[in-house]
């Protein structure tokens, strides 16, 4: 047993922990450092510099691409980048449609959407709950009618994140009922900019507009744009969830947010005058969720480990995201509490103004309330773990 | 990065399996005729010289078959004080090995709580050895112990350690049952007479011998909370699906499906906490009690919640000394108060 890397492993690491030091214009360091969101431009030149080292793909193999690192480089990668508050990459092309794209699309389809995902050029959303299907996502009633070599797409999506960036959608739609659901759903890719698209905001308790409605009304998509086989939607839709849950850039960035709060703690003023890091009872909270955050990290090797002696992925990323989500929340929280009624003043009135950041903590803490939603929510990832591990 | 167990580690865990079936039966004569006494034991000092690991393997099957045998004191903590005190060429160490010998550690005291440095234990010089006088209020195993390796201040600054016989003049011993049903004693030192070769090591200089020997114990001690915390998972998981209710299995209801994943997750979550802390006896001294820390304050919360929720779980008989499950709750409670509670470790995982 070894619960350290490997010489190679570590050269890696001052690899890439060089490259992290100046990757990142400091404007984009200094808000990821302060929790602030990424403009789409940020975004995308935050991949153009990544794709300038030729590290575009970290996740993805390299005939497509990818750097074909193994899971620990990619580990060791998302490790130093957190550490060195470089943002992390756009997600929606990256780990989530690319993976679908090389593994399951057609030449065609790799040939022509692969390339804008790697340069950052084509912004990509996800397509999948409604209102009537959310954790029961199989009851979803977008439905697409064949019509010649078109399909013609009604129905509409919710909770889309940064639809209103977005140049593409991949959809779970509904091609035929069957007496399973799950057997008539495929996935479509279809263009923001097509007829029949519309997409409204939705604000969010943090007073953001991050996720939007997606109204689908007669949106004629070329058959050639389904993925893989008619029907079989629903496979390479558990296949993303899996990666969405799935050991994640999230669980690398924990440590960092607790050195943030630290570092909060110590700049806060706390009882008697004396910094909040001193204060007993806050500093030991801290310290609960430090071991905790270790805790996680440790099963995160662990399954690293297994994935790589080249066991199937199972229902453990389930752990890792219910893990991961809780922290995450409890981080965001103790970051609020630490300002008190400092972190309250939001939205500032007439001429008044904010100290810069000053509203960052409260957004990022309501925004963490749906860490626990997103992505299967925990009672979901509690059923997964029952059925698939404990067999119950 | 590697987690799995090489042939003969996997042939240990099978056969650590096979004897705890033997629940309370399992006895130290079979432990010792499988060397596991000797495995935590430098060769150098008639030992197998095994590494953490194996005293993992060895602890996690006896917490999972709720075996009360003092594993973890007089083959892990005992040794570990003797060799790290230079002390590796006793004689002891070899009766200790075979399993013929055995030692307690005698170092907790009511005053100090669950500091280890600082003992009010007071031991004075005499013209040919050392006087004792003091009381250890909390001894594992005891009785059972032929020699006490105990700890004490003296003139100079730092703890000593000092080895005391069983029958040693001016030693009373009383004898208890914990709450967990292990055996301990207190012990009553008044002007306790020893030789000038009783104590071990340099005078004032046990500290770092102390230290390491519990995180070694420690470490040794989560291993043992994550055999019970998994057994009870098990044994709680096959209650839900037999145990029939309202006209179906208890498993077949949300709300105890998700207790139970719940359980999975404090188990897995401590098998993470027992590894680093095992994998990390060797690092340097911050990181190694940062890791035995983490892992102990840690386990002794999920230990605990692993047992209230497998009492509640099984309802009435959960709560029945005739069952493995209530007693298997109880160890795991005792070993979360064992050697520094989570208050205790989280303190020193801070301020390491």
């Amino acid at each position: 047993m070894r619960l350290d890397f490997t010489p190679e492993e570590l050269a890696f690491r001052e690899e890439v922990r060089e490259f992290a030091a100046r990757a990142a214009p400091d404007a984009m360091r200094r808000k990821v450092r302060d929790g602030e969101e990424l403009t789409k431009d940020e975004f995308v030149a935050w991949q153009r510099i990544m794709q300038a080292r030729g590290w575009a793909a970290p996740s993805w193999p390299r005939e497509h691409g990818g750097t074909g690192w193994t899971l620990s480089q990619r580990h060791i990668f998302e490790e130093e980048m957190a550490a060195a508050d470089c943002p992390q990459q756009a997600h929606f092309g990256l780990s989530l449609i690319g993976p679908v794209l090389y593994t399951f699309g057609d030449e065609e389809q790799r040939r022509r959407h692969l390339p804008g995902i790697l340069s950052g050029d084509v912004w990509w959303c996800q397509g999948y709950s409604e209102r009537q299907a959310g954790s029961d996502l199989a009851a979803l009633q977008t439905h697409a009618v064949r019509d010649g070599d078109d399909y013609v797409v009604n129905g509409h999506k919710i909770w889309v994140t940064y639809a209103h960036w977005a140049d593409m959608i991949f959809a779970l739609v509904r091609t035929s009922r069957e007496e399973k659901r799950q057997r008539g759903i495929s996935m479509l890719l279809i263009p923001m900019d097509a007829k029949g698209v519309t997409v409204r905001p939705i604000e969010t308790i943090d007073r953001n507009h991050q996720i939007n409605e997606i109204l689908l009304d007669d949106v004629r998509v070329p058959v050639a744009n389904r993925v893989g086989a008619e029907g079989a939607g629903w496979g390479y839709g558990k296949f993303l969830l899996a990666r969405e849950r799935g050991v994640g850039a999230t669980q690398r960035r924990l440590r960092r947010a607790v050195e943030r709060l630290r570092d909060r703690l110590r700049r806060a003023p706390g009882p008697d005058g004396r910094p909040l890091a001193e204060d007993a009872l806050f500093a030991d909270r801290l310290t609960q969720l430090e071991i905790e955050v270790i805790g996680l990290e440790v099963t995160v090797l662990r399954v690293l480990a297994e994935l790589e002696a080249g066991h199937e992925p199972d229902a453990r990323s389930s752990m890792l995201k219910i893990r991961s989500a809780e922290l995450l929340q409890r981080i965001t929280e103790m970051a609020v509490e630490a300002g008190g009624t400092e972190a309250m003043p939001f939205v500032p009135l007439d001429d008044a103004t904010l100290p810069p950041g000053a509203a960052h903590a409260v957004r990022n803490y309501l925004y963490t309330r749906a860490t626990t939603i997103f992505g299967g929510s925990a009672e979901i990832q509690r059923n997964v773990i029952a059925r698939q591990i404990l067999g119950l | 990065m590697d987690f799995s167990l090489t042939t003969e580690q996997q042939m240990l865990s099978d056969s650590v399996a096979r004897f705890a079936r033997g629940g309370t039966e399992a006895s130290w004569a079979t432990m010792a005729a499988l060397c596991w006494t000797a495995i935590a034991i430098p060769e150098a000092s008639g030992g197998l010289g095994g590494s953490a690991v194996e005293v993992m393997i060895i602890m996690e099957g006896l917490g999972r078959g709720l075996v009360a045998q003092p594993f973890a004191e007089s083959c892990v903590l005992c040794p570990t004080l003797l060799t790290e005190l230079g002390e590796g060429h006793r004689p002891e160490l070899q009766g200790m090995a075979s399993g013929t010998l055995r030692a307690a550690f005698a170092g907790a005291e009511a005053e100090t709580r669950f500091d280890p440095l600082n003992p009010r234990l007071r031991a004075g010089r005499r013209p040919d050895g050392w006087i004792l006088d003091g009381v250890k209020s909390f001894v594992p195993d005891g009785a059972a112990a032929d020699h006490f390796l105990v700890t004490a201040r003296t003139g100079s600054e730092g703890p000593s350690v000092f080895r005391v016989p069983r029958d040693a003049p001016g030693l009373e011993r009383e004898d208890f049952l914990c709450f967990d049903g292990h055996p301990a004693s207190r012990l009553r030192f008044t002007g306790t007479a020893l030789p000038a070769d009783a104590l071990l090591g340099a005078e004032g200089g046990a500290g770092p011998a102390i230290e390491l020997a519990l995180d070694r114990a420690t470490a040794a001690l989560c291993a043992e909370a994550l055999g019970a915390m998994e057994a009870l998972r098990e044994a709680t998981a096959e209650h839900l699906r037999t145990r029939q209710q309202f006209g179906q299995p208890l498993a077949g209801f949300q709300v105890l499906q998700h207790r139970l994943v719940d359980m999975f997750l404090a188990c897995e979550e401590a098998r993470s906490m027992t590894l680093l802390a095992t994998l990390r006896l060797e690092a340097e001294r911050r990181e190694r009690i940062r890791a035995v820390s983490a892992a102990k304050a840690r386990i002794a919360q999920l230990a605990r919640s692993v047992a209230y929720q497998a009492i509640q779980l099984h309802g009435a008989m959960g709560m029945c000394e005739e069952f493995t499950v209530g007693r298997q709750a109880k160890r795991l409670i005792a070993i979360g108060m064992l050697y520094g509670d989570a208050d205790h470790h989280r303190r020193r995982f801070a301020c390491a």
